[in-house]
């Protein structure tokens, strides 16, 4: 990740945005500390019942007791049940509120802000840290606030019977419950940072393995491979195993601090007793509800870790989503100017004027004084090697990142004036590296017109003769593709696509690489569905294939990011150029 | 209760399990121990008036007490701790063996992330399971009993107070944890779908920011998101109840021990010191039946996670070759017999093959012979059959019918690693594994000098290609090739198919754009790969084909048409309606 955010900012902005649930939360950990309370009365009132009653005196005396007993028995149990309620909602809500926030975020910055990173692990990171998030009020905000209150509250109730039991259990409460949780951190800390990085490591071992199990197997390799990843298993579990180790002796040294307050609250009212300063009927009491109180410390060095978990995996996020970002790569548009993304049905007018474009702080320009001129109903080819600066052109035009120089309009307009919708609405892009979602084949291609009639949506994938595949399927266009679309092949994937940019209708069709992981005849197939289909529509076809375009209106040479050469077929041809060149290798 | 499997597994460390059950044993014998000077200081204090220091000796025997308590409340769960560990592991290492027996086919079919989660992270919930849960269970069990036992020759009526309610927790926990456990079910798929969820919307952003969907798929991560809150919310509104149960029956019951004591000790009827005792007892003997309560959870994740592992570890294998799938057990394996001299020959004798559920068959009637040494390229329109060829050659599966011979000998009776020593492959997106150039060149040729990789690489024309990365061979890479140009990712499967040196290369040529100016270092490497081996390749470049000794047409799984590419360009059939249609393009 870019930079580290200071903690308190991490921890500001992380409580700035759970802020709208902070009744709820407070309700909930309210809850949470009655709970811890009525357990406490219920065995205050309990040792007060029987050591009354071990005086003999006449009943009645006793009833007040005896309600109270069965008050605080009822009353534990229901608090409890509200407690979980409470506290469970809020955290789904609190995950709710994470996702849609984060979606939104990252939304208008992507995807300039997501492509440098490591692909897979930064969503797998993302998708942890929102969970580890989730968690943060259950355990970091509410579990000190409920040990807090209840600490407090019985500490202020010893008080008044057994000054130095209260003063005791405060005590053993900040060594046990506070001191030895953050003891406790020291070593763990280091090692939850060394688990991470282990866990990515070993995430990319299982990866390598998984998906690149055919050649593994090919070559012989598999079985070393999967010795070498469990191996490295074996080790996190070991080291793992000594966090956890770590782990419970924390939690049984506050459960023996709590013995420890109990003894000191029965013990410390010995002398009281004696000297007559405590009645006799308190003294067990003192000693049960000194314990009590522990209940409430031992989620505290859960509370603790999960602090610095929750501020890491927060931190990361707000780095990959800054507030009110300056770079962010589409602008508002200028005041005055009406852009109401609607669905463009006239075919705009698209020029390029000497755009200059780096990616990130690299020095060398992707694309260099770049001019292009779209008029409607224009049929133009962009052609290159890889890195040339084709698809970068295209980037530029759905607004993907910001260009440095020159100007891109539509109809006249600077797109970067015109909602990043609006701009999009009027294209119809193949991109070279299309997502398949995993879900229906239905729903994979309706992404691109969601209002779609069931007849659009067959013609479209008849144009991108998708129907056939789409008949032999075991549930037709309700069978599941699977991630990525990885149950179907690079051909069936890149015809999905196609079928979206048909059933899309725009104006102006660019494709990227339209034929790519497609066979021959396919291929041929499609160009002349394109040809049929796009009739006076815009298209633009990216493309190192040198077929097929003969009857492009003009066909522009690429070459490290800048124009090599234009003109038509012949022209070009002709010239004995570039493009000639390029042509002769034999391709 | 107890998931079957698990049980199974954690049975196999039963040295763990008993150190578990003694210290569970000890710890309640320290509470009996506990509670009873407890109530001895308190009678001998409020009642007969002790001087303080009269208790020291109380004072010390209950430090003990609780030092001994803590002690084996750690050494229970450190025994707990290992027999977690030894679940894990072994779970872990049968999934990633399993993982390799289905094969690359079948594991394409399974969502990967969900199962490279499982075998890491997604796992770590045994940990609870095993070092939580499981001694509490056994607790749950015994610690009631031996309170029990002490509790009824002092006072029969709380003991029978005792002995009624405590059947009766488990038994609604019971009922509820069954309503429970199949709501929950449901929400861990659920829950594994959302997860899914977000990570397919965020990893697709830029396909639906061109469709223009991206700002509109904000409402439904936020739909599914207040989805997911209403069935969880559901499902534990029910779980739930567990814990108010729970906690009602044993906060009631110390209640009623409490006020019932109360009662006969004003009336006489039993002393102070055991009554104090027995109110001690009474959270005690609720306690371990609670601590399981709070485990349930734990309990659900660990038996759901286990479920997804069996379920996964029963996926049947695609009938793949060398005993690694269906083939029948028993049945001799051969080596593959090879005349270095000769090279490989194969034939495809009437060969169907059909992939898992599948309705059509991708190979129907396949018949070919292919001498060693010969070069032969497979064409034909996607879904041909060109890449089942390869796979059926790879032992990746086996044919539904049909006999596949190398050498003479039939495949299915082939040591299979023997056979793949033999056979080098390129397939069309190769795996760039995460690691150096040089282990990616060096995959599986454990034997390879670094003499002999250089060698390999400079006579290919790889020399350069290496010579540009910054750190040469040892240039690290990124998983699945990232940072390196799709013709980069081609020049390393070619080095790393030489480097194997095996007689029979598998081509499956890539159909995806190559940077013009690497195009040719691409091709002159494939050629050079080709030389003196017999070759099988799936063909999509023109130039590729016809230097092919021989062309199979592919179509509907079976050849329509073969012959040298010169004689099909001279016959008017699919060879050449394939090729017109890629008239003077990169095509076919």
């Amino acid at each position: 990740m870019e930079k580290v955010l200071d903690p308190m900012t991490v921890l500001r902005r992380l409580l700035g945005l759970l802020r709208p649930y902070r009744l709820m939360m407070v309700g909930a950990a309210a809850c949470g500390a009655l709970t811890v309370l009525a357990n406490a009365g219920l065995l205050a009132v309990s040792a007060v019942l029987i050591s009354s009653a071990a005086l003999m005196p006449p009943l009645f005396e006793l009833t007040t007791l005896i309600v109270g007993v069965r008050f605080f028995g009822v009353a534990r149990a229901a608090l409890r049940y509200a407690e979980r309620y409470f506290t469970h909602d809020v955290t789904f809500r609190i995950l709710k509120k994470i996702r849609v926030w984060f979606y939104r975020a990252i939304e208008p910055l992507a995807p300039a802000n997501l492509q440098s990173q490591a692909e897979s692990a930064l969503f797998r990171r993302i998708t942890a840290d929102i969970e580890t998030l989730q968690f943060f009020y259950i355990r970091v905000l509410a579990a000190p606030f409920i040990a807090l209150v209840s600490v407090a509250a019985c500490a202020v109730f010893l008080s008044f019977f057994n000054p130095p039991a209260a003063a005791f259990l405060i005590i053993l409460a900040l060594t046990g419950g506070v001191g030895i949780p953050l003891l406790t951190r020291r070593v763990t800390r280091g090692a939850a940072a060394t688990a991470a990085r282990l866990w990515d490591e070993i995430y990319g071992g299982v990866t390598d393995f998984a998906r690149g199990l055919a050649e593994l197997k090919a070559c012989g390799a598999a079985g070393a491979k999967r010795e070498a990843v469990a191996a490295a298993l074996r080790e996190i579990g070991r080291r793992r195993n000594k966090l956890y180790a770590l782990e419970s002796l924390t939690a049984v040294l506050i459960q023996f601090f709590s013995h420890l307050a109990l003894i000191a609250g029965v013990f410390s009212g010995v002398g009281l007793v004696a000297d007559g300063r405590l009645e006799g009927i308190f003294l067990a009491m003192t000693g049960l509800v000194a314990q009590a109180a522990f209940e409430s410390l031992q989620p505290m060095p859960l509370a603790l870790e999960q602090l610095d978990e929750g501020l890491t995996a927060a931190g990361r996020l707000f780095s990959l989503a800054p507030d009110g970002a300056p770079r962010r790569p589409e602008p508002a548009p200028a005041s005055g100017c009406e852009a109401v993304p609607a669905a463009k049905t006239t075919v705009p007018d698209i020029m390029w004027r000497q755009v200059c474009f780096s990616y990130g702080k690299q020095e060398t320009f992707a694309l260099r004084d770049f001019s292009l001129h779209l008029p409607p109903g224009a049929k133009k080819a962009l052609v290159g090697s890889t890195g040339a600066g084709k698809s970068t052109v295209v980037s530029l035009l759905l607004r993907f990142w910001p260009y440095t120089a020159g100007s891109i309009t539509m109809d006249g307009r600077e797109i970067t004036a015109m909602e990043a919708e609006e701009t999009r609405a009027a294209l119809g892009v193949l991109s070279q590296d299309p997502w398949i979602f995993h879900a229906t084949v239905r729903e994979n291609i309706l992404l691109a017109r969601p209002e779609a009639t069931a007849a659009d949506l067959r013609e479209a994938c008849r144009l991108a003769r998708l129907d056939e595949f789409i008949r032999v399927l075991p549930d037709g266009y309700e069978t599941e593709v699977g991630e990525n679309g990885l149950k179907l092949s690079g051909g069936q994937r890149q015809r999905v696509a196609l079928a979206r940019v048909f059933l899309k209708n725009s104006p102006v069709i660019i494709l990227d690489e339209a034929e790519q992981g497609l066979d021959t005849l396919t291929g041929e197939e499609i160009r002349a569905s394109l040809r049929e289909w796009a009739g006076k529509k815009t298209v633009l076809r990216v493309t190192h294939n040198l077929s097929g375009l003969e009857d492009m209106d003009e066909i522009i040479v690429m070459d490290e990011g800048r124009v090599a050469e234009r003109g038509t077929y012949a022209e070009l041809l002709a010239q004995g150029s570039y493009y000639a060149r390029l042509r002769g290798k034999g391709l | 209760m107890i998931d079957k499997n698990l049980w199974r597994e954690a049975g196999r460390d039963k040295l763990y399990l008993a150190g578990v059950a003694l210290c569970g044993l000890l710890s309640g014998i320290t509470v009996l121990a506990q509670a009873w000077v407890l109530a001895c200081v308190v009678r001998a204090v409020f009642l007969d008036g002790a001087a303080p220091l009269g208790t020291r000796s109380s004072f010390a025997a209950l430090l003990a007490l609780v030092t001994l308590r803590a002690l084996t409340g750690w050494l229970e769960e450190w025994f707990a701790l290992r027999l977690a560990r030894g679940v894990q592991f072994r779970l872990r290492e049968a999934v990633l063996a399993h993982m390799e027996k289905i094969g690359p086919l079948r594991l394409r079919e399974e969502q990967t992330g969900e199962l490279l989660h499982l075998v890491t992270e997604g796992l770590e919930v045994l940990h609870a399971y095993f070092a939580k849960y499981l001694p509490q269970l056994f607790k749950t069990g015994v610690l009631p009993l031996l309170f029990l036992g002490v509790i009824f020759p002092r006072d029969w009526t709380t003991g029978l107070s005792l002995l009624v309610t405590a059947p009766l927790l488990p038994m609604f926990m019971m009922m509820i944890g069954k309503w429970a456990g199949s709501e929950t079910k449901k929400r861990w798929r659920v829950l594994a779908r959302m997860t899914g969820y977000l990570q397919d919307v965020l990893q697709g952003m830029t396909t639906l920011k061109i469709l223009g969907q991206s700002a509109k798929q904000a409402e439904k991560v936020e739909e599914i998101s207040e989805n997911f809150r209403r069935v969880s919310l559901g499902v534990l509104r029910i779980a739930f109840l567990s814990a108010l149960t729970l906690e009602l029956f044993s906060t009631l019951s110390i209640a009623i021990v409490a006020v019932a004591l109360g009662l006969r000790l004003v009336g006489g009827g039993i002393d102070f010191q055991t009554a104090f005792f027995l109110l001690l007892l009474a959270p005690e003997f609720y306690l371990p039946i609670r601590s399981l309560g709070a485990q349930y959870h734990a309990s659900l994740n660990g038996t759901a996670a286990a479920e997804r592992v069996y379920a996964f570890l029963r996926t049947p294998a695609e009938r793949s070759a060398g005993g690694e799938g269906g083939a029948a057990p028993g049945s001799k394996r051969v080596q593959p017999r090879l005349e270095t001299a000769e090279g490989i020959s194969v034939s495809f004798c009437d060969v169907t093959l059909t992939y898992g559920e599948e309705r059509e068959r991708a190979l129907s009637g396949l018949s070919f012979e292919l001498r060693a040494g010969e070069k032969i390229g497979l064409v034909g329109p996607s879904g041909g059959g060109k890449s089942s060829v390869l796979n059926l050659l790879l032992g990746f599966v086996l044919p539904d019918s049909g006999r596949i011979l190398v050498n003479g000998a039939d495949m299915r009776d082939l040591d299979m690693e023997a056979w793949r020593r033999l056979v080098a492959w390129v397939p069309q997106k190769p795996w760039v594994f995460a690691g150096s150039i040089r282990d990616n060149l060096l995959l599986g040729s454990t034997e390879a000098t670094e003499e002999l990789m250089r060698q390999t690489c400079s006579e290919l024309g790889l020399a350069k290609f290496v010579a540009e990365m910054p750190d040469g061979y040892s240039t690290r890479v990124g998983q699945g090739g990232r940072g390196l140009s799709g013709g980069q990712i081609q020049l390393l499967a070619i080095g790393r198919a030489a480097l194997r040196r095996a007689p029979l290369l598998l081509l499956d040529e890539a159909t995806a754009n190559l940077d013009l100016a690497r195009e040719e270092t691409v091709q002159n490497a494939l050629w050079r790969l080709m030389r003196d081996k017999t070759v099988v390749a799936a063909a999509h470049r023109l130039q590729t084909t016809m230097r092919m000794d021989r062309i199979f047409v592919l179509q509907r799984g079976r050849v329509s048409e073969s012959g040298a590419p010169a004689e099909l360009m001279r016959r008017d059939g699919a060879f050449r309606a394939l090729r017109q249609a890629g008239l003077g393009g990169a095509g076919l």
